[in-house]
């Protein structure tokens, strides 16, 4: 080996950081370069080949009227058709497990013997081999459910003026038997439909003998030579249509035929309904009138049974007022006992109190008469004492008159008689009587003075005795008279009290027994009314149980009568539409209209139609990014390849001395270049070619069935990538080294004058330039001094960061779509399908109760266009211009101005008015059931998925002449009543479909995640960009600067000092970088987003806060960490050995 | 004690398969305030000694000591404290930050130190008091070494350490270098040290220490040191 090489070769091992940066950069950006570039082409490829192995037809033709044999005959016959493959399809609503209706869109399988075209691939289960079988799509979900193997497809028929529609399919259900995958559905997004949603949610293959329909609908033909070219070329393009443009005009001759046909056998079968209809209304007619009868015979029978009901009422009635009367009668009766009674009892009291004082009267006599007698009695005792006094005192008298003698002369015989006589009887002892005293005494008295003094006052003692007692006696015979006279009274009186007693006593019994006999009487009165009463309730209850069963035999017999009413009426209507059907029907017939062919190639085909956009969209992302990585790759190869040749400027000279040519001199340096070059772009994009398509392809596989990518390394591509690079370092190196060669040997053995200091600009400014510190000062100055290198770092940080910021940047335009679209400008939560011609009446009923806000809109697809392209869009007329602000917000992207929505033309979606090129003031034509309108565009307004067309309903009626007929309905509604609204649109006959709008969000938003992905990776691979161009960069800086930082250690710099002194200019170009990066971003980013938008989507044009902060903290890390490496870099510097000498 | 001390430094590089003694037990001591002249053939050490001294190389063995401090057991960061505060080195090929103007470089060194003298002054001591605001470019050999020189001083340093400070200068250049060097010594009183090849200067010096094949070969104290400007060479 000769010495030259070996330097080579020890060049490379010693410098083996500088040697694998230049190999990195180049393999990243050549891996980088690849890979993107090769990822679109990948998937048309893979698309391709998917294509060709199934079979996928070239052109399908549909027709309004289908195809007859003779039709596909013609067909076949037509030039470049290779074959033809002839079978039927038909959209029906479908629920599995009473789920929401989805539109499903049946087709049928190829049969045996014929060419066998979109052949669908079982992915799982079994093809179907019987009637009621059949396999959907994988993947297929119905209302958010995954559908399975084993689940029953339940065919929905819609109820359409009674009669239910002919789902044109054989079952009624079909068993999934297995899972398929066909290139005719690559995409999730299945197409449209006529029914329902107007979105075929699922498709499924059933036996052709499944269809009822008796002609083709739906031929598949491929076309000669264009299975083996590029599906996606413009060859394959120009050889489908010189095809399609011979069908179309075959179809022109055909189809009338067609016409012919179907409408001969359609008025035959007419006919043979017409006649039905009028057999039927007869027999109808005939089992209405004998049901009448029944009716009028039963009203009969229940008026007799009222009438006899009626009498036994009034019977009751008079029972009733008759014990009523006796009630009454009882209850005087009661009141007059009542009385008698108290009356009785205050007589009996009066008595007893008569008598009482009758008894005291009597009781007080006969005290008095006690009394009277004791009076009496103390007197007969005293007269008695006074009795005996007088004895004695006669006694005395007799004696001392006896002892008088009888001889005194002067005595009178008369006394002298008398006084013999008392003698004698004291002599006798005789008792004289009272007389012979008194006379004895009268003559005694006479005599008296002549007497002895002691006889004298005798005889007067017993004379006042005589007379005392002679008195009392009196008194005493007067008392007892009086006492005698009080007894008789007392007795008196006591024979009347008692026979007063015995009268009152008497009396009262008497009245006593009168009540006791009224009280009995009254007693039996009252149990007979009881009894009287008994006997009426069992009466009255016996009617109202008649009653009753009358009422019964009535309603029974109302209910009969509406029955009857009801059949009439439904009879009658259906009888009415049933007229009216076979009118539409003749009108139909009639109507049959010319009948059309639709002739459709692959870009028809909704799958394979965005894949086809999605891969060049992708293209065009492709080829903003690499160039970028191009471009500073480039330029990292161009400054390190310039320094290598820099240091080694000495060897040069050396080399140039002993006698070295230019030529082999500068081989050394190329050979350097190229061999890390070479090595890059073999291993950069054989990683590029396969990773990044496949991440790709895996993110679009969250959108597309389709197959593994097939990614291989694609060498024209890979050379290209070479030849650029090679071109690029090679041209560097070249300019680098020539630079040098052009020098003496002896100047270029001398070490180069270091590149002088130099005054810079900002030192003319003292204010800013004293203001900073020294070491600041250093780091401004050595930035200008080092020119080149400060572009180098300024160019790759913007870089880095406008690719970050951009990939930030589309994630928030494309989560901003979600957002802006579903929460910001359209403010209701559901959207649903109505039947046609929705009243307010219906929706008022239909939300009854449950506080929200509704808004009925006509909303269909219609064509559009204003002079150039035409485009499917939605056409929107709400029934309320002022109500539909409510729902959606009609505003300017930029500034947010309001638009107004009002009577005098149409609002467009921004995304249509720029893909049709017209503004406020031009007219865009729109057709709608093949009547074409002119409208007059008022303004346009920032509205994001699907384009749209808004028109007041004033509008509308004044363009086609007739009132919008609203088949949408948008509810707003609030957290409470969610559950109600979403119950009440589920249960509703009037709602065909209904969607969550932030169900729809989220749906979308897993839709747009796959560019997430990209996104992600571009976002990967712009950091390590960084990473290495500011390793790369720094690394180059301390190298060249090795001998100052040598100085500044000596000096006694600490470590951290040292790197603060290096870094800071590090830091400040970063600084720089980040911001022209992020205003570069902001350019890139608008690019980007032109160029990938999807047809129907309009991206969000802003980027977020957040996302330049976040990119600008990205490039700050990847700076802060290459500052970690290069520090341990600077720490290893050894001053011996860099102070030794000058290389 | 004296203000220098070193005892058996050995420094030892491996190279591959060889080891090669640099400093193959260097002693010698240096008294404060001496003007000390290191000399000896290319490749006899000097430098290493020097660099050990000046705390930007560290030996394989043995003990320095300065002023009482033992430095050889210092590690990176007393090191580093050590150069900042203690030595002022002076290179054979200035080491000017290229970047910074005279005045700049001057106060790059002063910046960083407890007491440094003010930039002006010493630059006008090494009487470049108007080529301050010049870049090194701008500047001859000689300017560059005082300024140079000024950065060393400028630090107030212990010890100035001198490493072929004439080396890349003329005749007429480097003597006056090595007359400031001396009127540093003596005027400031500051240790001066200075490697060179050149027996011319032994002159100067109060002591003179001879390396030869990393070993101390000779120490001479000159009891009359000459001037700077009468040594001839």
């Amino acid at each position: 080996m000769k010495s030259f090489t070996k330097d080579i070769l020890r060049s490379v091992r010693k410098s083996q950081s500088r040697f694998l940066a230049i190999f990195g950069i180049v393999a990243l950006g050549a891996g980088f370069f690849c890979g993107l570039n090769a990822a679109g082409t990948d998937m048309r490829e893979t698309t391709d080949a998917y294509c060709d192995n199934a079979s996928m037809m070239d052109v399908e033709i549909l027709s309004t009227l289908g195809f007859s044999e003779d039709d596909v005959k013609a067909i076949e016959d037509v030039k470049g058709v290779q074959d033809v493959m002839s079978g039927y399809r038909q959209d029906v609503s479908v629920t599995i497990n009473d789920s929401d209706e989805t539109v499903a869109r049946f087709h049928s399988l190829p049969e045996d013997g014929v060419p066998q075209l979109n052949t669908p691939v079982l992915v799982e289960g079994r093809m179907p081999e019987k009637a009621g079988e059949c396999v959907i799509g994988t993947g297929s979900t119905i209302a958010g459910t995954a559908a399975q193997v084993g689940d029953k497809l339940q065919l929905v028929t819609e109820e359409d003026n009674g009669d239910e529609t002919d789902t044109g399919l054989q079952a009624d259900s079909y068993t999934i038997v297995g899972l398929v995958e066909t290139p005719y559905y690559l995409s999730f997004s299945l197409g449209t439909s006529s029914i329902g949603s107007g979105r075929v949610g699922l498709y499924a293959y059933v036996l052709p003998d499944e269809f009822t329909v008796g002609f083709y609908t739906d031929l598949l033909l491929t076309v000669d030579g264009a299975r083996d070219m590029d599906a996606f070329s413009g060859e394959y393009e120009d050889t489908v249509s010189a095809v399609t443009g011979r069908l179309e005009d075959l179809a022109d001759t055909r189809a009338p035929q067609r016409r012919e046909e179907l409408v001969s056998s359609a008025q035959e079968e007419l006919d043979k309904a017409t006649k039905e209809y009028e057999d039927q209304k007869e027999e109808v007619t005939q089992q209405l009138d004998e049901a009448e009868q029944q009716l009028i015979d039963g009203q009969e029978e229940l008026d007799k049974q009222a009438d006899t009901l009626q009498k036994a009422q009034e019977e009751i009635e008079t029972n009733e007022k008759t014990l009523e009367d006796t009630k009454k009668q009882l209850a005087d009766g009661w009141d007059q006992y009542d009385a008698g009674k108290e009356a009785l009892e205050q007589k009996r009291e009066e008595a007893e109190e008569a008598l009482e004082s009758a008894r005291i009267q009597l009781e007080d006599g006969e005290t008095a008469y006690e009394v009277q007698s004791a009076t009496y009695e103390t007197a007969v005792s005293t007269l008695s004492q006074q009795q005996e006094q007088l004895e004695s005192l006669e006694q005395q008298l007799l004696k001392v008159i006896a002892a008088i003698p009888t001889d005194s002369p002067d005595m009178p015989p008369e006394v002298a008689a008398a006084i013999q006589q008392v003698q004698q009887w004291v002599q006798n002892a005789e008792e004289p009587s009272e007389e012979d005293i008194d006379t004895w005494l009268s003559v005694l008295a006479s005599y008296e003075e002549k007497l002895p003094k002691e006889a004298a006052d005798l005889i007067t003692m017993v004379q006042d005795m005589e007379k005392t007692y002679s008195d009392t006696k009196a008194q005493l015979k007067e008392a007892e008279g009086e006492l005698a006279a009080a007894k008789e009274q007392l007795q008196q009186a006591r024979q009347t009290y008692e026979q007063q007693a015995a009268d009152a006593e008497e009396e009262l019994a008497a009245a006593e027994e009168t009540l006791q006999a009224s009280y009995e009487e009254l007693r039996a009165g009252d149990q007979a009314y009881q009894d009287g009463l008994l006997a009426l309730m069992q009466a009255k209850e016996q009617t109202a149980d008649g009653e009753s069963q009358l009422e019964e035999a009535r309603a029974t017999l109302e209910e009969k009568r509406k029955e009857w009413e009801d059949g009439k009426k439904t009879a009658e209507e259906e009888l009415q539409k049933g007229a009216e059907e076979l009118e539409d029907a003749q009108k139909q017939v009639d109507d049959i209209g010319e009948g059309e062919w639709y002739v459709l190639d692959r870009d028809a085909n909704v799958g394979f139609a965005s894949m086809k956009q999605d891969s060049q969209r992708l293209d065009s992302l492709c080829t903003v990014f690499p160039v970028i990585f191009f471009l500073v790759a480039v330029l990292v190869v161009l400054t390190t390849m310039t320094r290598y040749v820099e240091e080694e400027r000495v060897l040069i000279g050396t080399y140039k001395a002993l006698g070295y040519g230019s030529g082999r001199i500068l081989s050394k340096y190329l050979w350097y270049a190229s061999v890390p070059t070479v090595l890059g772009c073999l291993i950069g994009p054989a990683i590029g070619f396969f990773a990044l398509p496949q991440v790709v392809w895996n993110a679009y596989r969250l959108m597309y069935t389709v197959p593994d990518l097939h990614s291989p390394f694609r060498f024209d591509m890979a050379f290209w990538a070479l030849l650029i690079f090679m071109v690029s370092t090679l041209a560097a190196t070249i300019f680098a080294v020539l630079d040098h060669l052009r020098e003496v040997p002896a100047t270029l053995m001398m070490p180069r004058a270091p590149k002088a200091g130099k005054h810079v600009l900002l030192e003319h400014i003292p204010f800013i330039w004293k203001r900073l510190s020294f070491t600041r000062k250093v780091t401004v100055r050595n930035l200008f001094r080092y020119k080149k290198r400060l572009i180098m770092t300024v160019t790759g940080i913007t870089g880095c960061t406008a690719l970050l910021l951009t990939g930030f940047g589309i994630k928030d335009s494309i989560s901003d779509i979600v957002n802006l679209e579903y929460r910001e400008l359209s403010t209701y939560q559901y959207e649903a399908t109505t039947e046609e011609g929705f009243t307010s009446a219906q929706a008022d009923s239909l939300l009854a109760g449950t506080q929200a806000e509704y808004l009925r809109s006509r909303t269909v697809m219609v064509d559009c266009k204003a002079g150039g392209d035409t485009y499917s869009v939605y056409l929107m007329v709400p029934e309320d211009t002022e109500k539909t602000t409510q729902f959606l917000t009609f505003r300017t992207r930029e500034g947010h101005t309001p638009v107004p929505f009002d009577q005098d033309g149409v609002l467009l979606s921004e995304k249509l008015s720029n893909k049709l090129g017209v503004q406020a003031g031009d007219t865009i034509t729109f057709t709608e059931d093949d009547k074409h309108y002119d409208v007059k565009v008022t303004g346009v307004v920032e509205h994001y998925i699907y384009d749209y067309i808004y028109m007041a309903p004033q509008v509308y009626e004044k363009v086609t002449g007739h009132a919008p007929s609203m088949n949408r309905l948008m509810v707003i509604t609030d957290d409470d009543h969610e559950s109600v609204v979403e119950g009440a649109l589920k249960s509703s006959d009037d709602i065909t479909t209904f969607a969550d709008i932030e169900q729809n969000a989220s749906d979308f938003d897993r839709m747009l995640q796959s560019l997430n992905y990209v996104v992600l990776v571009i976002i990967l691979c712009a950091g390590m960009l960084a990473f290495i161009v500011l390793y790369n960069l720094t690394n180059i800086n301390v190298t060249e600067r090795q001998r100052e930082i040598a100085t500044m250690k000596v000096l006694g710099f600490t470590d951290r000092e040292v790197n603060a002194y290096v870094y800071r200019e590090t830091l400040l170009l970063t600084l720089i970088g980040c911001v022209f990066g992020l205003a570069l971003g902001v350019v890139l980013h608008g690019f980007v987003i032109n160029t990938v938008e999807i047809d129907s989507v309009m991206f969000g044009h802003t980027v977020k806060v957040l996302s330049f902060i976040i990119s600008a903290v990205i490039t700050w890390l990847f700076s802060l960490i290459v500052d970690r490496v290069i520090d341990r870099k600077l720490k290893k510097i050894n001053m011996v050995e860099s102070l030794k000498s000058v290389d | 004690m004296a203000f220098v001390e070193f005892d058996h430094v050995t420094k030892i590089y491996q190279m591959g398969e060889n080891r090669v003694a640099a400093a193959d037990g260097v002693t010698f001591t240096i008294e404060q305030g001496e003007f000390v002249v290191i000399v000896g053939p290319s490749g006899a050490g000097k430098t290493t000694v020097l660099n050990i001294l000046g705390g930007i190389d560290t030996p394989t063995s043995g003990s320095i000591c300065l002023d009482g401090e033992r430095i050889s057991e210092y590690n990176n960061r007393q090191l580093t404290q050590y150069r900042r505060y203690d030595v002022g080195f002076v290179f054979q090929f200035y080491n000017l930050v290229q970047n910074l103007t005279a005045l700049e470089n001057v106060e790059l060194a002063a910046q960083i130190c407890r007491d440094p003298l003010p930039a002006e002054q010493v630059l006008e001591e090494v009487g470049l008091k108007d080529r301050m605001s010049n870049f090194p470019a701008q500047l001859s050999g000689g300017e560059q070494q005082r300024v140079a020189i000024a950065r060393a001083l400028a630090k107030n340093p212990k010890l100035l350490l001198c490493d072929e400070p004439t080396g890349a200068l003329d005749y007429v250049t480097g003597k006056a270098v090595l007359q400031l060097l001396q009127d540093t010594c003596r005027k400031r009183g500051k240790t001066v040290i200075v490697i060179t090849h050149n027996q011319a200067f032994t002159a100067m010096a109060d002591r003179v220490i001879h390396i030869r094949n990393g070993k101390v070969a000779d120490i001479t104290l000159n009891q009359e040191p000459v001037s700077a400007e009468r040594i001839e060479w």
